[in-house]
C-alpha cells in the first residue's frame, strides 16, 4: 500500500482555566495513494482541530501534546522546522475550508491572490494563472470574469469553487476538505462533489473528507471513521459503515440521518447532546448516551477491536475476537 | 468574572478608583473644610510648600492647595453634569434615529454627523461667547451640546441590531407597546455601554470645561485649574521661575491625576458591565 | 456621479453651518450689533458713522429685517468678503484667515500622519498582546493622552523643554533671523518650532487611533482569510501586508472625529505656542469679542474640515474594492 499520509496516537489538549480538554484523544489513522477518507462525527468531535493539526496550525489556545504526523512515509512533521513545513503546504497538502466564502482576501482580485500564492511557492505567475484558468474551467466558471472579480463579486458557490480550485493550483497529492459543501444548496452541493470525484480519478489524488453528514459524502469515500469526543470509535469501509453500523454511536449517527426518500419517522436521533469534553472521566465516553450501556463502560474504556464484517470498533459490546457480547 | 477579581488581575484599577474617589472627596467636602477663599498675603509670595502651604501659594500669596480643592468642586460638578447630560441627548437621539424609522434616522444621522464633524471646541466657544455662560447648568448643557455625537452613533447602531434579534421581534409580534419594548428590551441591552460611555463623556467634559476657563471665555472664576494655569503660563510668569513653578505643577497635577483615575475606573467598570468581556474570561 | 453628488452634500452643509453661524451670532442674548454700535458711537461717531463701519466689518446692515441682513451677508461671502476686523480696524477677515489658514493646516497635517503612524504601531502592538499587561498600559496610556486637555500636554512640554532644558523655542513659527518664503533657513526653522506642538498634537490624538487599530487588526487576525493565507503557505511578508491592510482601512471611518479632534487642539496648541495659525485667531478674536474674525474662522475650519473629509470618502472608496462608487 502506497501510504502518503500516517497519524499516530494524536492528541491535542486545550487548556481552559484549572483543566484541560483533551479535543482530539489518542487518534490514529493513515491514507493511500488516490484513496477518499472521511471523518465524520457531530461538532466538538475533534475532527475540524485534526485537519488544522495536519498543517500543524491548530486554533488558539490548543496544543499538540503528542503524536506523530508523517507525510509520505517522511519524517514527523510536526518537528519539522517552519521552512520545511511551509514546503508540505498546498504544494503537497491544500485544503478546502470550512465557511471557504470568508478565506479570500476582500481587497484583492482573485488573480492577485492567485499570484501570491505562486510567488509564495516559487511558482511562475504566469503559469499559475493558466493553470487557475483551466481548473476554474473544470469548475464550470469563466476564468476571465473570476479571475478578476473581488471575492465580494462572487457568489457563495462560486466563491467555494475557487477555494477548491485554489487548493488544486499547485497538484497537490492530499486535499484536506472541512465541510466542503455545508455552505451549498442541495445542487451545487451534488455538482462539487462530482466535480472533485473527477478529479480524484483523473488526478489520483487523497481526499480527506471532514463532515458531520455522512449520507452527502458517501458516494464520494472509501472509508469512514467516526469520531466522538475526541476518539474514533468505529472505522471501516463505507457501504459497511453505513449498511451496517456497529458502534451504538454510529448506529445513532447514520439512524439521524433523514432519508432522501422514505417517512421522517424512521429517524431515530440521538438521545442527548454531544458530550462536554470537560466532564469526561475514565471510561466510555459515550456511555451516559449511550442506550446500550453497561456497568463496565462507565469504568473501563474500550479498545478498538477489528470486528468479523472487516469494520473496526472501540465498544464493550464487542469481545476481543470481535462478536458481539450480546444480542 | 468576580468583583474581586476585575481589581486583582489589574491593580492599576484599584489606583485609578482610589484616584477618582479622592477627587470626588475634594468636590464633596471641599467647600466644607475651605469655606472661605484663600486670602492673598504678600509677605508670602510663592512660598515654597510647607505645613502651613502644603503645596505653597501663589503670586499673591494665596493658598495654592485651599485653590486646587475647591476647583475641584467645580470641575466635577459640571463634568458630572455634562456628562449626564450628554448621555441623555446622546441615548435620546441615537435611541429616535434607530426606532422611529428611515426618515427620522436619515434626518437625524445627518445632524450627527454635522455635530461629529465639526472641531466640537470651536461650536462651544462660539456658543460660549454669544450665549454667555450665566452659570453651572448652562455650562454644563454647552459642554454636552459639543459632545453627544459620537454615543449617538453608536446606540443607534446597537438599536438597529437588536431590533433584528429574535427576543424583540417576539415582543413585537406579541403586540406589546413600542415603548414598552424601549424600556424593558432595547435600554437594558444598551445599559453596558451607557455606563461605559458615561465615564467618557466626564473626561470629555472635564477637558471642555477646563479648556473654556483656561482661554478666558467663561467670566472670570477663581480657583478654577484651568484659571491656574492660564495665570501660570501667562500673567503672573510662574513658569519661568524654579520658585514659583508649584502653582503651574498644581493644577497640571490635579487635571491629569483625576483624568488617569476616571480612564483607569472606565477600564474597570467596562469590564464589569461588559457580558462579552466578561464571557471571555 | 456619486462623488458630484457628494461634492454638493459638503457643500450644501458649509452652507447650511455658515447661515446657522449668522443666525445664531445675531439671535443670541447680547445683541453683538446692539453691542458695537454702542461701543462705536461712544467713541464719538455719528449713528450713521457707526452704522456705516459696521456694515463694513460684519456685512450687514444693522436695523433692518433680519432676512434682509442675511441676504446682504450671504452676497457678500458669495464675493468672498467676509467682512473686516473690529480689533483690527481696518484689515479684511479673508487677510487674516489666509495668513494664519496655512499655518494650521501644515501643523494638523503633521500631527495627524504622526498620530495615525503611532496609533497603527502601538495598535498591532497591543492586538498581538491582548492577553498581556503590555496591551492594557498602551490602551490606558492612550486613553489618558487622550483625556488630558492638549494645552496642559502643552505647557507641560513647554515647561519641559524651554524652561528647564532650552531644547526648543518657546513660540511661534519660525525664527526672527528668516523669511518665511520657500528657503531652507526658514524650513529648518519651522520644522524645528514645529517639534513640540507637532508632538502635542500626536500625544492627543494617537490613543483614540490605538484602540481603532487594535480592535480592527484583533478582528482581521481572527478573520478566516488570514488562516486560509498561512494554511496556503505565505510569506510571513505577504501574511503582514494581508493583515496591515485589511486593518487599516476600517480606521478610515474614525478619520473625520480624528480630524475635528486635531482643529479643536489647535485653538490651545496654538494659544499655549504662540503660534500664528487660525486656532490661535479663533481663540483671540472670541476673547475680544471680534465677532467677523470669530465667524470666519468657523466657517473656513468647518469648511477645511468638510473637504478633508470628502477626499478620505473618495479615498476610501478607491482603497476599499467593496465600497460601490
Amino acid at each position: 500500500m502506497n501510504e502518503v499520509l500516517s497519524v499516530r496516537g494524536l492528541t491535542i489538549v486545550f487548556p481552559m482555566g484549572h483543566r484541560t480538554i483533551r479535543a482530539v484523544d489518542n487518534v490514529s489513522f493513515s491514507i493511500a495513494k488516490g484513496e477518499s477518507i472521511a471523518l465524520v462525527g457531530e461538532s466538538g468531535s475533534g475532527k475540524s482541530t485534526i485537519a488544522f493539526a495536519l498543517f500543524n496550525n491548530v486554533p488558539q489556545p490548543g496544543i499538540i501534546e503528542s503524536g506523530e504526523i508523517r507525510y509520505f512515509q517522511g519524517g514527523n512533521f510536526l518537528e519539522m522546522g517552519q521552512a520545511s513545513q511551509r514546503q508540505v503546504f498546498w504544494e503537497k497538502v491544500s485544503m478546502v475550508f470550512q465557511a471557504a466564502q470568508n478565506t479570500l482576501n476582500p481587497l484583492l482580485r482573485i488573480r492577485r491572490q492567485v499570484e501570491d500564492i505562486a510567488q509564495a511557492h516559487h511558482v511562475n505567475k504566469k503559469v499559475a494563472i493558466d493553470k487557475a484558468r483551466e481548473l476554474l474551467s473544470t469548475m464550470y466558471l469563466d476564468p476571465t470574469r473570476v479571475l478578476d472579480a473581488y471575492p465580494h463579486e462572487l457568489s457563495g458557490g462560486m466563491k467555494q469553487r475557487v477555494s477548491i480550485a485554489l487548493a488544486l493550483l499547485l497538484d497537490p497529492e492530499i486535499i484536506v476538505l472541512d465541510e466542503p459543501t455545508t455552505a451549498l444548496d442541495v445542487i451545487s452541493q451534488a455538482s462539487v462533489l462530482k466535480i472533485l470525484n473527477e478529479i480524484r480519478r483523473q488526478r489520483n489524488i487523497s481526499l480527506i473528507f471532514i463532515t458531520h453528514d455522512i449520507s452527502v459524502i458517501s458516494q464520494v469515500v472509501d472509508r469512514v471513521l467516526v469520531m466522538y469526543a475526541g476518539s474514533v470509535v468505529e472505522s471501516g469501509l463505507v457501504q459497511k459503515i453505513v449498511r451496517d453500523p456497529s458502534h451504538p454511536y454510529a448506529k445513532g449517527l447514520i439512524g439521524s440521518i433523514p432519508p432522501l426518500v422514505g417517512d421522517l419517522s424512521d429517524v431515530h436521533g440521538l438521545r442527548g447532546n454531544p458530550v462536554n469534553l470537560l466532564s469526561l472521566s475514565g471510561g466510555c465516553p459515550f456511555a451516559d448516551r449511550c442506550p446500550d450501556v453497561m456497568t463496565r463502560c462507565r469504568t473501563d474504556r474500550p479498545l478498538m477491536r477489528q470486528l468479523s464484517t472487516g469494520n473496526a470498533v472501540a465498544c464493550h459490546l464487542y469481545d476481543a475476537e470481535g462478536e458481539e457480547v450480546r444480542t | 468574572m468576580t468583583l474581586y477579581k476585575v481589581f486583582t488581575r489589574r491593580p492599576s484599577r484599584i489606583a485609578g478608583v482610589i484616584l477618582l474617589l479622592f477627587f470626588v472627596v475634594l468636590a464633596v467636602f471641599g467647600n466644607v473644610m475651605y469655606p472661605l477663599q484663600p486670602q492673598p498675603n504678600a509677605s508670602a509670595i510663592y512660598a515654597p510648600p510647607s505645613w502651613a502651604h502644603i503645596l505653597g501659594t501663589d503670586y499673591a500669596g494665596r493658598d495654592i492647595w485651599i485653590q486646587i480643592v475647591q476647583g475641584a468642586a467645580g470641575v466635577m460638578s459640571v463634568g458630572a453634569l455634562a456628562a449626564v447630560f450628554t448621555i441623555i441627548i446622546g441615548t435620546l437621539i441615537g435611541l429616535a434615529a434607530g426606532y422611529l424609522g428611515p426618515v427620522v434616522d436619515a434626518i437625524l444621522m445627518r445632524v450627527t454627523d454635522i455635530f461629529l464633524t465639526i472641531p466640537s471646541f470651536a461650536l462651544l466657544l462660539i456658543l460660549a461667547v454669544t450665549i454667555g455662560l450665566s452659570n453651572t447648568i448652562v455650562l454644563a448643557i454647552l459642554l454636552s451640546f459639543a459632545s453627544w455625537g459620537g454615543l449617538a452613533r453608536a446606540i443607534r447602531a446597537m438599536v438597529l441590531s437588536l431590533r433584528e434579534r429574535s427576543f424583540i421581534e417576539v415582543s413585537r409580534g406579541l403586540g406589546i407597546g413600542r415603548w414598552h419594548i424601549l424600556f424593558h428590551d432595547v435600554l437594558p441591552n444598551l445599559a453596558p455601554y451607557i455606563v461605559t460611555n458615561l465615564m467618557l463623556s466626564l473626561t470629555a467634559a472635564i477637558y471642555g470645561e477646563v479648556g473654556l476657563f483656561f482661554l478666558g471665555v467663561v467670566p472670570f472664576k477663581a480657583n478654577n485649574w484651568g484659571v491656574m494655569l492660564n495665570f501660570a503660563q501667562g500673567a503672573s510668569g510662574a513658569m519661568y521661575s524654579t520658585q514659583s513653578i508649584m502653582y503651574l505643577i498644581s493644577p497640571i497635577l490635579a487635571i491629569v491625576l483625576l483624568q488617569t483615575g476616571i480612564v483607569l475606573t472606565a477600564d474597570a467598570v467596562n469590564e464589569i458591565v461588559d457580558p462579552r468581556l466578561r464571557a471571555g474570561h | 456621479m456619486k462623488y458630484v453628488y457628494r461634492s454638493i452634500v459638503a457643500l450644501v452643509m458649509i452652507f447650511v453651518i455658515s447661515s446657522l453661524t449668522f443666525f445664531l451670532v445675531r439671535l443670541m442674548p447680547g445683541d453683538p450689533i446692539i453691542f458695537l454700535e454702542t461701543q462705536l458711537e461712544q467713541k464719538g461717531m455719528t449713528a450713521q458713522q457707526a452704522a456705516d463701519q459696521i456694515q463694513v466689518m460684519l456685512n450687514i446692515i444693522p436695523h433692518q429685517p433680519l432676512l434682509e441682513q442675511y441676504r446682504e451677508w450671504l452676497v457678500q461671502l458669495l464675493h468672498g468678503n467676509l467682512g473686516q476686523s473690529i480689533q483690527q480696524t481696518g484689515v479684511s477677515v479673508r487677510k487674516l484667515i489666509f495668513n494664519a489658514l496655512p499655518w494650521t493646516l501644515i501643523t494638523v497635517a503633521i500631527g495627524l500622519l504622526g498620530s495615525y503612524v503611532i496609533g497603527i504601531v502601538l495598535g498591532v502592538v497591543s492586538a498581538y498582546l491582548r492577553r498581556s499587561w503590555v496591551s492594557s498600559l498602551i490602551d490606558n496610556v492612550g486613553s489618558v493622552a487622550h483625556a488630558v486637555p492638549a494645552f496642559v500636554t502643552g505647557i507641560a512640554l513647554l515647561y519641559l523643554f524651554t524652561v528647564v532644558w532650552h531644547v526648543f523655542p518657546s513660540g511661534g513659527a519660525y525664527g526672527i533671523t528668516v523669511t518665511p518664503g520657500f528657503n531652507l533657513p526658514f524650513i529648518l526653522s519651522f520644522l524645528y518650532h514645529m517639534i513640540l506642538p507637532g508632538f502635542t498634537y500626536v500625544l492627543t490624538t494617537f490613543g483614540s487611533v490605538t484602540l481603532s487599530m487594535k480592535s480592527s487588526t484583533i478582528t482581521t487576525l481572527n478573520e478566516d482569510f488570514m488562516m486560509a493565507a498561512r494554511i496556503r503557505g505565505l510569506p510571513k511578508s505577504k501574511l503582514m501586508q494581508y493583515l496591515g491592510s485589511n486593518s487599516i482601512l476600517p480606521l478610515f471611518t474614525g478619520f473625520m472625529i480624528s480630524l475635528g479632534v486635531l482643529f479643536s487642539g489647535s485653538i490651545f496648541i496654538e494659544q499655549t505656542f504662540q503660534f500664528p495659525g487660525i486656532g490661535n485667531l479663533l481663540a483671540t478674536a472670541v476673547n475680544s469679542r471680534d465677532y467677523p474674525v470669530m465667524e470666519g474662522c468657523f466657517m473656513l475650519t468647518i469648511a477645511t474640515v468638510i473637504v478633508a473629509n470628502l477626499l478620505a470618502d473618495v479615498l476610501y472608496a478607491k482603497l476599499d474594492p467593496r465600497i460601490n462608487v
